[in-house]
């Protein structure tokens, strides 16, 4: 919370006074009187890191994870045909934010930024002055992404909020230079889980770190049985209750109208479980071993499946903490008056010799992730199958707010909130981590997804290069035949595939 | 207080110890920063990563002032003419031991995140007493074998050389960081 005012703040203070005063009915606190007098939904995004929508009973998975999301689902929109725009936390949540793929906002190394030429061209921005704006991130390359976008923030919540064990430096020493604090600091001097910049210092974090992790733990155990949950590539431990009981208090005392940005760690690795959701899915289910992908590790199929479980009992972890979120803004009225869009940057894959989403592949389980959206008063299911990407986020929520669609935007407002559903729309998804962020790509994995045709190319992987693959998503929904170059839209894919690689590729020439 | 005052070190004596510290602390960070400026510089400017070149550096001066502390602070536990009388020696050994134990440490970090609530307080404590103990036996040798004070002096007084290079970077670093965070939005 600032200490003090800023001159957002000030201001806006200065204008509630006032129409206080002119209505002369405004009593200072009272939340639904000031929602009276600006009639306007607030916005609440809800995002899940690594959150496949394959591991979704919702979506039809054979294991109950989501029983509170499919109780959500029963008065929202439900996307089935969702798609991140990138495999990994960066380069899909800086589309969500800028309605730009990857390729185009070109933060798509692991810890990169936003281009100066798009940062401008973003959903706080746009959303300027309209709403109070708040936003909380648990994962620290989302959190970076957002001290692009701090002076749009009315209330920009520090990353270890609610930590049980360990701190991150930038955020509280370096809050007016987040950014180089936190790649100094956070990602090089305390980098976790290898020798860090620091020699003498780090060492002392660590012991400390590690002190007060063993003495939340002692304290949890009989609820983490393996360990606390923590903030990937990071040092800081959290519980999910405790964290959702602090951001329902939050969202509690939010001047209305709001847009809050929530981005919560779990199911992120690592997977850890309460103890009532350990061995829930010990059903003796054995997924079928799929052939490992060329570029794959060669995780064991065994080790893949229990790392599978763990990960469906963390999902249903998750989901019941979502459910007590929903139960709590249903209770205080906020669900009725807000568009609530529940999402995940993207998702998580154990099949083919891969387990999490570290990979250059982009098989649907990494790269397909849930989109549900309540809207204020719906109190039926709407299904959407079309094709979406998390592109099109941005036009949604600024149509919700009433601004049209910016040229600049590479999305469409979402079909089922004004947007229309096209079967000819295509969508792309890039991961280029090795590839510098400001020159050609020359390797990277890009898909283009057109109705249910997929075409995915390999660009410059070693004993893979230039390599294509082609799926029919509606005949062969595992991607188990490659049927490229013999299916007739393969080579059509790859033409314009292959044109806007050139386009992209142009201005780096 | 005045008989605290005296046991302390020269600033001359001081100065070989902290030069050690810089040594280590300093060439650590850069060797380490090797390993990532290649992959900064894919999505950073030179600019930008020199900004995070200057946290770091300010950092290494900090974390080496505040290690010579330390030494200080724990040469005081010891009688004056067993650790002052002998103090860039003692302190210098002092400050490479600790510097060669915490690379070791760095090279295998992923230990510490193994390690118990009793492992936590055993641990550095024996680490600390291992100090005790490195300075009881080094003074005997010092005192045994006196030719062994003057190879020590001398190495740890031709890094000080090292210590005027960094701390001129670390100044400087120091300055780029204040004035981003005085002046930064």
């Amino acid at each position: 919370m600032p200490a003090s005012l800023n001159r957002r703040d000030f201001l806006k203070l200065s204008a509630s006074v006032a129409l206080a005063g002119a209505l002369g009915r405004l009593p200072a606190g009272s939340s639904s009187l000031r929602a009276a007098a600006d009639p306007k939904p607030n916005i609440i995004v809800v995002l899940f890191d690594a959150l496949s929508a394959f591991n979704l009973s919702l979506y039809g998975y054979r294991r109950k994870t989501s029983p509170n999301l499919e109780r959500f689902a029963e008065r929202a929109v439900v996307y089935h045909n969702h798609h991140s725009a990138g495999n990994f936390t960066t380069p899909s949540t800086a589309s969500l934010f800028t309605s730009a793929y990857p390729w185009t906002h070109r933060a798509y190394n692991l810890s990169s930024l936003i281009s100066p030429q798009v940062e401008p061209h973003n959903l706080f921005s746009m959303l300027d002055g309209a709403y109070y704006q708040f936003a909380f991130a648990q994962n620290t390359f989302a959190d970076m992404l957002l001290y692009q976008f701090h002076k749009y923030l009315n209330r920009h919540e520090s990353v270890d909020r609610f930590s049980l064990a360990g701190r991150t430096f930038y955020d509280h020493l370096f809050r007016r230079d987040a950014i180089y604090g936190m790649k100094s600091m956070d990602q090089f001097l305390f980098k976790r889980e290898e020798a860090h910049g620091s020699l003498f210092f780090s060492l002392l974090n660590d012991l400390t770190t590690q002190a007060s992790y063993q003495r939340a733990l002692a304290r949890l155990k009989a609820s983490y049985p393996s360990g606390l949950p923590r903030l990937a590539n990071s040092d800081v431990y959290f519980d999910l209750p405790l964290v959702m009981d602090g951001v329902m208090g939050m969202l509690d005392a939010l001047p209305q109208p709001f847009f809050t940005y929530l981005h919560f760690m779990p199911p992120h690795m690592p997977y850890v479980p309460r103890r009532e959701f350990i061995g829930m899915f010990n059903d003796g289910w054995n997924p079928p071993e799929l052939k490992k992908h060329r570029l794959a590790p060669g995780v064991t199929q065994e080790r893949l499946n229990s790392l599978r479980t763990s990960y469906d009992e963390f999902v249903a972890d998750l989901d019941s903490q979502f459910g007590r979120l929903i139960d709590h803004l249903d209770r205080s009225g906020l669900l009725e008056s807000s568009y609530l869009i529940f999402t995940a940057d993207h998702g998580e894959l154990f099949e083919r010799g891969v387990s999490g989403h570290s990979t250059p592949l982009m098989f649907e389980p990494v790269i397909r992730v849930p989109l549900v959206i309540h809207t204020p008063g719906q109190s039926e299911r709407v299904d959407i199958h079309s094709l979406t990407s998390n592109v099109d986020v941005l036009p949604t929520l600024l149509k919700i707010a009433g601004v049209e669609t910016p040229q600049w935007a590479e999305g469409q407002v979402l079909p089922g909130l004004g947007g229309e559903a096209e079967p000819q729309r295509r969508i792309f998804v890039v991961e280029a981590k090795a590839n510098a962020a400001f020159s050609q790509l020359r390797k990277a994995t890009l898909v283009l997804m057109r109705g249910p045709h997929k075409l995915v190319r390999y660009l410059g992987y070693k004993h893979y290069a230039n390599n294509y693959e082609y799926y029919n998503l509606e005949l062969d929904p595992s991607e188990l035949q490659n049927l490229y170059p013999d299916h007739p839209m393969a080579g059509e894919l790859q033409l314009e595939l292959d044109d806007m690689l050139a386009k992209v590729n142009q201005p780096y020439s | 207080m005045k008989s605290i005052q005296s046991r302390f070190p020269s600033r001359q004596q001081l100065l070989p110890v902290f030069a050690i510290f810089t040594f280590f602390g300093f060439s650590w960070s850069l060797y380490r920063m090797f390993w990532y400026v290649p992959s900064w510089l894919e999505y950073l400017s030179v600019w930008k990563v020199l900004t995070i070149v200057a946290y770091v550096l300010a950092f290494a001066l900090v974390e080496s002032l505040t290690m010579s502390g330390f030494v200080l602070l724990f040469s005081l536990f010891f009688p004056g003419q067993i650790f002052k009388a002998n103090y860039i020696a003692l302190g210098s050994s002092l400050a490479g031991l600790i510097s060669l134990a915490a690379i070791l440490i760095q090279r295998k970090i992923n230990l510490v995140y193994r390690l118990t609530l009793r492992q936590l307080a055993v641990y550095p404590l024996a680490f600390l007493l291992g100090m005790a103990l490195f300075v009881l036996v080094l003074s005997w040798l010092f005192w045994r074998f006196p030719i062994l004070v003057r190879i020590v002096n001398s190495i740890a007084e031709r890094m000080t050389l090292f210590a005027y290079l960094y701390v001129s970077l670390g100044l400087v670093g120091m300055l780029v960081v204040i004035g981003r965070n005085l002046f930064g939005s």
